[in-house]
Parts: structure tokens; C-alpha cells; sequence
């Protein structure tokens, strides 16, 4: 396994990758930008959507049984499962149960979380991504590089050659191609014995889970096959229709640039007495996997109001340089590099809080107001207490450095003496422990303090105003 | 594998507890402002705004005065998608949400009409050129319909078939759509699914070039009931 800091600079180094991420975070930017314009007032609406999820957030066993209570109401079934193995086991158990052989998927992070494309294949299942995006990254083999656009690393050129490859058609446009899968996935639908989709949300007043897009393959997998499976982190619960409003408010915004996506849905149990489609049985499942120990820290607790619209990926200048695959887990980018660590703590995992320039950009534009950076320094800083050092020299360099920054005299003395000496740093990076530091920085050139040039200036801009 | 057992939900809402053991205490839900006497929407205005919202939306629509007229709009429309068979919810539902007999009005246009039905309904209403529903709410600001699930009223209508026809009484145009939940009641229960739906299937998941009709309809027709 390579390292985060390998892949980041394999990927920052593929300059056609760095083009396709520059366009398409430029895309979904502007097209979120578009949709703030004539807003109104964003904060008041971003302090709504906060407390919405506080409340439920602060409350979530309350929340949870009373979500599970209103579920099993109306009919349909809860599940908990502590980690992603009960979550799978669950899943493919349903499946296994009732002779699934063919499932059709919604696009999912709690599915990508859990693997549950790789159980399914193991149980002998076929499960299909329906989503356009999620189909091409299935059909490729790959992981989502984008928790809103999955295969947006790939060109279309990209996708013509891979339809060819797996499906034995090929178009030259977009239009055309998506007919293709259309066509493909449209037999898929009407042949599956079972839909599985994520949950953008949960109401616990009403029992209902709300699931948003726009292509609609969701509404096929949840209206075709006789069973729906939906799969929900335990955090994506509000607790009224109302919160649910407060949400929607900026969710969709935030993540397309869209009011409403073209399909807003909210299930509440299966189908009922003298419906004539829709799923007949309805089942939810409640996953944990290390969120509930994220809830009992009261810093990072934060991150569980994270609604997953994209957002900060589309802002954030490291993103927009590696791409989401160099992250190495699920969720890239800001959220990622946030949720990443404190799911699956690990040396290799804390390396991504280091994925951050504090610029603040994600900040901005989180609709749950969440600090990115600041929780990111936090991990930096637990990641070196509780991770522990790669080795004694790492250790003693990092109290040297810690050392000469906290006395700005040496630290002063110490920059003019490499910038007099060494300012490329060659030397310096052929010390093997400090290689990778000094191989990618310089020692800044200072210019010259604003007062002599000033002077020097003087002379030709009498009074020194601009001609 | 492990094996989920019972005991996983008690563990589970019991780690939550202890997570939450120093927690600060949630906000109080504000006290619902005392809304203002609003204004009874203006019933033309919120119709001047669905129109232009489904017109941006790329929905297209006709506005009936009569239902002789609606039906005419109906029948034009279909004729226009060269349909000869059409998914339709049942003909008792359709009748009271429109105030006149629809399927009477289908049959006289001479198409076959399929009523979702029997074990697996999709591949039968697939075979339809178009779905035809009718509308619990539509969301003036976004150019929304809202069509839910029921006896009578299934789902498979408006996302199998190529074209979803909606028929939406004017009076059930509502400004938007926290004004749509405001009508819902959690004590009397959700219909078992709620669709909003604004727009054309759609997709941008390839190169971002945006794509018209993904799995779901490649169009949709609303037909505003103005007497109703």
C-alpha cells in the first residue's frame, strides 16, 4: 500500500487529471454560486438547517426509537447494525433469504462505506449501480472520486471506451451514451428482485426516510422490485417534517445548484393495502460503524451534522489539485479528510489532516456551518500525540522545528542562514530524514521592505501618487 | 461474519447514551413565530409562477377552464407523442381528483389504457408511451408536482413510461414546499410514498453535459385544471 502522500503527488503530477478536476469543481462551484445568488439570507438559513440537525444530533438514541418505533408502524422493518460487517450481514442476509438473485442500487456512500457491492458478488448476488455515474465507476472497477458526481474523473472519451469494452455499444456523445445505459440498466429495473439505496435523511416523527435525485433510478429501485432495503448512518436523522424543510432549504443547493432535485421522495413504510407497486417490504438499517464514539467527542461530535451535499470538495484547493481517489478511503475532500480518521483511526488515515492549507473555503460553504480546519488542526495535533512518530529522528526533528518557531530569533537567524547558504534546500534534502520535507519547498525570497523601495521610488512619482 | 443479534440494538442505543452523557442540552425548538395573517395566496399569481417555473424547468403545461377542454388538452398532447397506449391511474381515482371521467376521455381517443396491476406491474406499464397521474400538491416556486402513493395510485405511472402527464387542480397549487408539509399531519400518518417531482429525469454524470431523461420520463405534461 502506498502512502496519502504518494498518492497525492502521483495524482497532482497527472496533469490530465488536474484538468478535469479544475473544470468540473469549476462546474459544480458556479452552478452552486448560481443558486445562492438571489438566495436571500444564507446565514439565517444555514443557522436553521444547524439547529435542526443539533437537535436531533444531541437526541439521537430518543430520535432513533422513535424513528424505529414510527417505521415499524407503518409497516416496515428496522435494523442496527454496530459495524459495516453486521451491515453486510444484514443486507445480503435479506437478499440471501428471499432468493434475491439480481439487486438494483441507488448511488450510496453508506453502501461504498461498508462494501457492500464486494459482499454482494461474494454471496453470489448481482448487484448493479444505477446511478449513471456509480454504473461507470462499477463498470470500471473503480471507487467514487466525488461524494455527488462519482465519475467525475472521467472523461467522456473515457466512457465511450469502457461501454465498448463491457457492453459492446459505444456513442460519441453524452445524449447517447446515457441512452446506452439507459437501455441497460431499464432491463436491469424490471428484471430485480430487490432495490438498495442510501437515505438522505430519516423523520422520526413520521417514520419516513427522504432520498433525493435526478435521474431517477432511485424511484425505479424503490418502485419495481418487492423489496426495498434502505441503508442510513444513525446521524442522518431530524426529528420533524419541519427540520426536514430546514434542510432541503440548502441541500440541494449546496450540492447542484438546484432548488429541488427533479425527484424529492419520502417513503413511509412499504406499499399498503390495495397499492398495486412499490416495494412490499420495506427495511431500514441503522449503522453505527464508529459513530457513536465520533458523538462522544465533544469537538468532532460537529462532523455529525455534515449533510453530504459536496460542497467543500468543490472549493477546496487540495481536492482541486489530487482528485478524490488519492484520499484513499470513501469520502474525499474537506468532509473526508474530517470523517475519514475519526471512522477508521490509523498513521495512514491521520495523514489526511494534513490534506488541508487552512484556507477556509470549505467554511464558507458548509450549510451546517461546519469548521473544517479547525477540526483538521486538531487531528493534526492528535494525530502526532496518539499515532505516535514514524521514528526517533521524526520525533527529535519535530521538536527542533517546534523549538526554533517559538523563538523567532533563531527561527530568523535560520532561514537567512539557508537562504544565504542553501535556498533550493539541495543540500538539505539529501539528509534522508529530511528528504521528503526539503525536496518540495525553497526558501522564499524576501523582498525588499516597502520603505526602501519607497525611497527609491520616490524620485520619479513626485508625492507619490499614482500617474 | 458476526452475526447481528438483539443485543446489538440495546448496545448500540446504549453507547449513544454514554456518548452523549456530557453533552450540552439541544436548543429549544423556537417558539413557532406566530405567523403573520398571511395573505391568502393570490390564486392567479401562484399559477402566473408555476407556469413560468415549469416553463424553466422544461416541463411543459395547458391550462383547461372546462373539462371538455381538458380533455381536448389531454388528447392533443398524446396525439402530439403519437401514443396508443397509455399507463393510467385507476378510473375512479382520476375522476375525482379531475371532476370529469378520464378514462372515458382516453377511450375516446381510442387508446389502450393499462392500470398498473398483478404481481410485477413495471414491465407491462413499460410498454406505455406515457403515465398518467394527478396531482396532490404543486410547488408554485420551484414548478413541482407532487404526486403520492395510494390505492388506485401507483407509483410505477409517473417514472416508467417515456412521458408523465399530470393533471393539477388549480386550488392545489401551494406557494412551495414547506407549505406542502404544512399540510401533512405526522399523527395521521404519510401516504407510503410522496414523489416531488421538478422536471425531467435528468443526468449530468458525464462530462456535465446535462441530458434529458436518464431512466425516467423524457417528458413532462401538466394539464392545470382552472375550474377546479
Amino acid at each position: 500500500m502506498d502512502t496519502f502522500e504518494q498518492r497525492a503527488e502521483k495524482a497532482a503530477a497527472d496533469t490530465r487529471l488536474r484538468s478535469v478536476l479544475r473544470r468540473a469543481a469549476g462546474v459544480l462551484r458556479g452552478l452552486r454560486e448560481r443558486a445562492f445568488a438571489d438566495f436571500g439570507d444564507f446565514e439565517a438559513a444555514r443557522t436553521r438547517l444547524r439547529e435542526a440537525r443539533l437537535r436531533a444530533v444531541l437526541r439521537l438514541p430518543e430520535m432513533l426509537t422513535r424513528l424505529e418505533q414510527r417505521v415499524t408502524a407503518a409497516g416496515g422493518v428496522v435494523h442496527y447494525a454496530g459495524d459495516a460487517a453486521q451491515a453486510r450481514e444484514i443486507v445480503t442476509g435479506l437478499a440471501r433469504e428471499r432468493n434475491v438473485r439480481l439487486v438494483v442500487k441507488g448511488k450510496s456512500m453508506i453502501s461504498e462505506e461498508i462494501g457492500l457491492n464486494r459482499a454482494f458478488e461474494e454471496a453470489g448476488i448481482e448487484s448493479v449501480e444505477t446511478d449513471l455515474g456509480e454504473y461507470i465507476i462499477q463498470l470500471a472497477g473503480e471507487g467514487p472520486s466525488h461524494i455527488i458526481s462519482p465519475a467525475l474523473h472521467k472523461s467522456k472519451d473515457e466512457v465511450a471506451a469502457l461501454f465498448l469494452e463491457k457492453l459492446g455499444e459505444t456513442a460519441d456523445t453524452a445524449p447517447e451514451l446515457t441512452g446506452i445505459a439507459r437501455r441497460a440498466l431499464r432491463e436491469k429495473f424490471l428484471a430485480a428482485d430487490m432495490g438498495v439505496t442510501g437515505v438522505n435523511m430519516a423523520v422520526a416523527d413520521t417514520g419516513s426516510v427522504v432520498l433525493l435525485e435526478n435521474e431517477g433510478n432511485i424511484r425505479f429501485s424503490t418502485t419495481c422490485p418487492r423489496v426495498h432495503v434502505a441503508i442510513m448512518s444513525i446521524e442522518k436523522v431530524v426529528e420533524t417534517l419541519s427540520d426536514a424543510g430546514d434542510v432541503l432549504a440548502l441541500l440541494p443547493r449546496s450540492a447542484t445548484g438546484q432548488r429541488l432535485p427533479v425527484y424529492l421522495s419520502i417513503f413511509t413504510g412499504p406499499r399498503r393495502e390495495g397499492e398495486a407497486d412499490g416495494a412490499g417490504e420495506f427495511h431500514l438499517v441503522l449503522l453505527d460503524n464508529g459513530r457513536s464514539r465520533i458523538l462522544a467527542d465533544p469537538m468532532m461530535r460537529e462532523m455529525l451534522l455534515c449533510v453530504r451535499c459536496g460542497a467543500c470538495l468543490n472549493v477546496c484547493p487540495v481536492y482541486k489539485t489530487i482528485g478524490g481517489h488519492a484520499y484513499g478511503g470513501v469520502y474525499p475532500g474537506p468532509m473526508g479528510s474530517v470523517l475519514t480518521p475519526l471512522l477508521m483511526p490509523s498513521r495512514e488515515t491521520f495523514a489526511l489532516a494534513h490534506a488541508c492549507t487552512g484556507c477556509g473555503a470549505c467554511r464558507e460553504v458548509c450549510p451546517a456551518g461546519i469548521d473544517h480546519p479547525a477540526l483538521l488542526m486538531e487531528l493534526r495535533r492528535r494525530g502526532a500525540a496518539q499515532m505516535g512518530y514514524a521514528g526517533r529522528g521524526e520525533e527529535l526533528l519535530t521538536r527542533a522545528a517546534a523549538a526554533a518557531l517559538a523563538r523567532p530569533l533563531v527561527y530568523r537567524g535560520l532561514m537567512n542562514g539557508l537562504r544565504a547558504v542553501d535556498p533550493q534546500l539541495k543540500a538539505l534534502s539529501r539528509l534522508p530524514g529530511l528528504r521528503g520535507f526539503a525536496r518540495k519547498r525553497v526558501i522564499p525570497r524576501l523582498r525588499a521592505p516597502f520603505w526602501s523601495r519607497y525611497r527609491r521610488l520616490g524620485p520619479k512619482t513626485p508625492g507619490g501618487g499614482a500617474r | 461474519m458476526k452475526k447481528p443479534t438483539p443485543d446489538t440494538r440495546a448496545a448500540m442505543l446504549a453507547r449513544l447514551e454514554a456518548a452523549l452523557a456530557d453533552a450540552p442540552r439541544p436548543l429549544k425548538r423556537p417558539a413557532a413565530q406566530a405567523a403573520a395573517p398571511a395573505a391568502p395566496p393570490d390564486r392567479e399569481a401562484l399559477l402566473a409562477a408555476f407556469l413560468a417555473n415549469l416553463d424553466a424547468a422544461g416541463v411543459t403545461h395547458d391550462t383547461a377552464k372546462t373539462p371538455e377542454e381538458a380533455a381536448a388538452c389531454l388528447g392533443a398532447y398524446l396525439r402530439g407523442r403519437q401514443a396508443d397506449h397509455v399507463a393510467a391511474w385507476d378510473a375512479d381515482v382520476l375522476a375525482e381528483a379531475a371532476g370529469f371521467d378520464v378514462h372515458a376521455a382516453l377511450f375516446a381517443l381510442d387508446l389502450d389504457v393499462t392500470v398498473p396491476a398483478g404481481e410485477r406491474p413495471c414491465p407491462g406499464v413499460a410498454q406505455a408511451q406515457a403515465g398518467i397521474t394527478a396531482a396532490t400538491a404543486a410547488l408554485s416556486a420551484t414548478g413541482t408536482v407532487v404526486v403520492t402513493a395510494g390505492p388506485g395510485r401507483p407509483r410505477s405511472a409517473s417514472i416508467v413510461p417515456p412521458a408523465h402527464v399530470a393533471l393539477v387542480p388549480q386550488s392545489r397549487i401551494l406557494p412551495d414546499l414547506a407549505a406542502y408539509f404544512a399540510t401533512l399531519s405526522p399523527a395521521a400518518g404519510l401516504p407510503s410514498a410522496i414523489h416531488a417531482i421538478s422536471g425531467v429525469s435528468s443526468t449530468g454524470d458525464i462530462e456535465f453535459v446535462y441530458v434529458r431523461g436518464a431512466h425516467g420520463p423524457v417528458a413532462v405534461h401538466m394539464v392545470v385544471l382552472g375550474w377546479r
